[in-house]
């Protein structure tokens, strides 16, 4: 899963970026709001956004409410150090779907994430499932029929991403993307190694790749 | 005596208390008394009036008898008049021109020597009565007549009855209408501490009620205090406000940063996390450093200030800042003697900021010209572009996109101490392209007697 985090100040969104990746997920980093923008005004595969909303250049809110503008509907969680009523008013008004003052817990952030991805989804339950596989967000916990299932951070990552977008394709930009994030340079093959190794713990039939498709899990 | 006399102090001290209780008392009390003296002056002024014109007509009256006695006299019929005389408790006595007496009505005749000169009425004490007499004299004869009265006394209670009684009443109603009066002429005042025990404590709006004249000023420095505590007070609220907003983040990042150094699974993330925490907690402290500073010169009026050569000031404040600089970091240029009056402490505060900021956002060397009108420090950085550089000293403003942590509070001070000494702020771009602030001291006003 792959998170956008717009934050200015260094050491916060330091802080805010590696919470983020102990909990499981992919996170970009920008520290300003002309550069939130120009990202995610062009198509993007952020599942969710944390935005902070006193940015230099761009407002917080402007971007929300230009993106709102365009039809993006991706959960987008606002942070901001103004904690009257009436700001969050506003801000739950532009578009945001949730929003959290400062100074925060950050088991908080985490667990309001991942309601706002269970919400986009549209699940009842906080655990995702498929067939006798159960996968728990907040604590990163996964059981097959029932029995605790030890995986990488990696393959960790991999399986979320196939459980959430069920029963939807992922291409393998989509993919690389979420899993690694922009900045690492891979090796080509590092995401079959990780689809190999997930596939030997869920069983050789449990994701299925169709060329041009990508991959996702097999029908239930 | 003592008594009596601790007894008229207890008077004095009730009457003052009565007095200042309430002006409405005060105006009673004083044009009450001023008008019943009057009143007193005027009833004494009638009184001797009244009193001289009872006297002319009754020595008429009296004269008139006397004339019609001598003539009765002479006439050889004055005995057979005796009777009237007594009735009317009139007594008389005919002397001769050499002052034997002729006739009398009373037993002990009014002698001579007793009646006083001749011609004018005259008060006299005669058998245990009062008497006024007059003598006529006329035709050789003297004619001593003199009648029992009791007018003076009588004139005092007839003027008492007509006059006393409805006076004193009319002086009772006096002083009501006076109470009542006072109190309507003293409404406005009345009005305007209703209005004051109405407000809330903290409604500094101005006061609504129109005041006189007399109380004018008075409302209208209330009004001014009002104003001038109302602004103070947002001031304050504000600052307090935007305090509390920047330190949220600060706080925020400590918060997350001992998060993870106390509980992220990565080993290399937790040891970065607690020298991030240590880091974040030297931001925070700085930041509570400089909102200190900060809300102490809001508070600071008039300076203190002592002229003295701006040099050793510079070397001491930029040793403070980087003692391990090398010493070709600090170029100071002395282009003509200048000593300003100036606080030394605040001075080296504003210059402390001004490296701190050079060293953080620009590079070195720093130049540092003094002029015979103030100094200027330039460095050698990048600089800021134009909308920057109209922002700068703005409180909390950072410039987009720095990565150098600070307060936003640094060229505020710096501002607000140049403000405290009289000079001017300028910031514009150095020869280098770096930034280049300037403070101004206004040239010294020269009198004729100076040059």
């Amino acid at each position: 899963m792959q998170l956008l985090l717009v934050e200015d100040d260094p050491l916060l969104g330091d802080g805010i970026k590696e919470g983020l990746i102990d909990a499981g997920y992919t996170v970009e980093w920008l520290q300003d709001g002309q550069d939130a923008w120009h990202v995610l005004s062009s198509p993007h595969q952020f599942d969710a956004v944390v935005l902070d909303l006193s940015l230099p250049r761009l407002d917080g809110l402007q971007v929300l409410s230009q993106l709102r503008a365009l039809g993006d509907t991706t959960p987008i969680l606002v942070l901001t150090a103004r904690a009257e009523p009436d700001e969050r008013i506003t801000g739950l008004n532009t578009g945001a779907d949730d929003y959290l003052a400062k100074p925060f817990v950050l088991g908080e952030l985490v667990a309001r994430l991942n309601a706002l991805l269970r919400r986009s989804q549209q699940r009842a339950s906080h655990l995702l499932s498929w067939r006798d596989v159960e996968l728990n967000p907040a604590t990163q916990q996964v059981w097959l029929a029932k029995q605790a299932l030890e995986l990488t951070a990696t393959e960790y990552r991999l399986l979320y991403l196939l459980l959430h977008h069920y029963p939807h394709y992922l291409s393998r930009n989509a993919l690389e993307e979420k899993l690694f994030g922009w900045q690492s340079e891979l090796e080509s093959n590092s995401l079959d190694v990780h689809l190999s190794h997930l596939r030997k713990k869920l069983g050789s039939e449990a994701i299925r790749n169709v060329r041009g498709l990508g991959w996702r899990l097999a029908d239930v | 005596m003592s008594k009596l006399r601790t007894g008229i102090a207890r008077l004095r001290q009730a009457i003052r208390q009565h007095l200042g209780q309430s002006l409405s008392n005060r105006l009673t009390w004083f044009t009450g008394l001023a008008t019943l003296g009057v009143w007193a002056v005027l009833l004494v002024v009638f009184f001797f009036v009244a009193r001289h014109g009872f006297a002319e007509l009754l020595e008429d009256r009296l004269r008139a008898t006397g004339e019609m006695l001598i003539e009765l006299h002479q006439n050889g019929q004055l005995n057979s008049r005796q009777e009237l005389a007594a009735a009317e408790r009139m007594s008389y006595a005919l002397y001769s021109a050499d002052g034997q007496l002729i006739s009398s009505n009373d037993p002990h005749p009014f002698t001579l020597s007793e009646t006083g000169r001749r011609g004018h009425l005259h008060a006299l004490r005669h058998d245990g009565h009062h008497w006024v007499s007059i003598r006529v004299e006329r035709a050789g004869v003297l004619l001593v007549l003199a009648e029992r009265s009791e007018w003076q006394e009588e004139l005092f209670e007839e003027l008492m009855e007509h006059l006393g009684w409805p006076l004193l009443v009319a002086a009772l109603g006096l002083l009501l209408m006076l109470q009542w009066a006072s109190r309507r002429a003293l409404q406005p005042l009345a009005a305007l501490s209703e209005e004051l025990a109405r407000r809330e404590p903290m409604d500094l709006s101005p006061l609504a009620t129109p005041a006189p004249q007399e109380i004018a000023t008075l409302v209208n420095n209330l009004n001014q205090q009002y104003a001038s505590i109302g602004t103070a007070i947002e001031r304050e609220q504000r600052f307090t406000a935007d305090a509390a907003h920047e330190l949220r983040t600060p706080l925020a990042a400590l918060r997350i940063q001992l998060e993870l150094a106390s509980s992220s699974p990565r080993e290399q993330t937790r040891h970065n996390a607690l020298g991030k925490a240590l880091l974040g907690v030297d931001r925070a402290t700085h930041l509570v450093n400089q909102l200190l500073a900060l809300s102490r010169l809001d508070r600071l009026q008039q300076q203190d200030c002592q002229p003295q050569p701006l040099a050793p000031l510079i070397w001491a404040a930029w040793h403070e800042v980087a003692p391990d600089a090398p010493a070709s970091d600090l170029q100071v240029h002395e282009l003509a003697p200048f000593a300003p009056a100036v606080d030394a402490s605040l001075l080296q505060l504003l210059l402390r900021n001004v490296f701190e900021n050079a060293l953080r956002y620009g590079q070195p060397p720093l130049v540092v010209t003094l002029t015979q009108h103030g100094l200027s420090i330039s460095d050698h950085g990048q600089g800021v572009d134009e909308a920057v550089l109209a922002r700068l000293g703005e409180r909390f403003f950072r410039p987009p996109g720095q990565a150098q942590s600070g307060s936003g509070l640094g060229l505020s001070i710096v501002r607000r101490i140049a403000e405290l000494h009289g000079a001017e702020l300028k910031l514009s771009h150095s020869a280098s392209g770096g930034l280049c602030i300037e403070l101004i001291w206004p040239a010294p006003r020269l009198s004729a007697g100076t040059l």
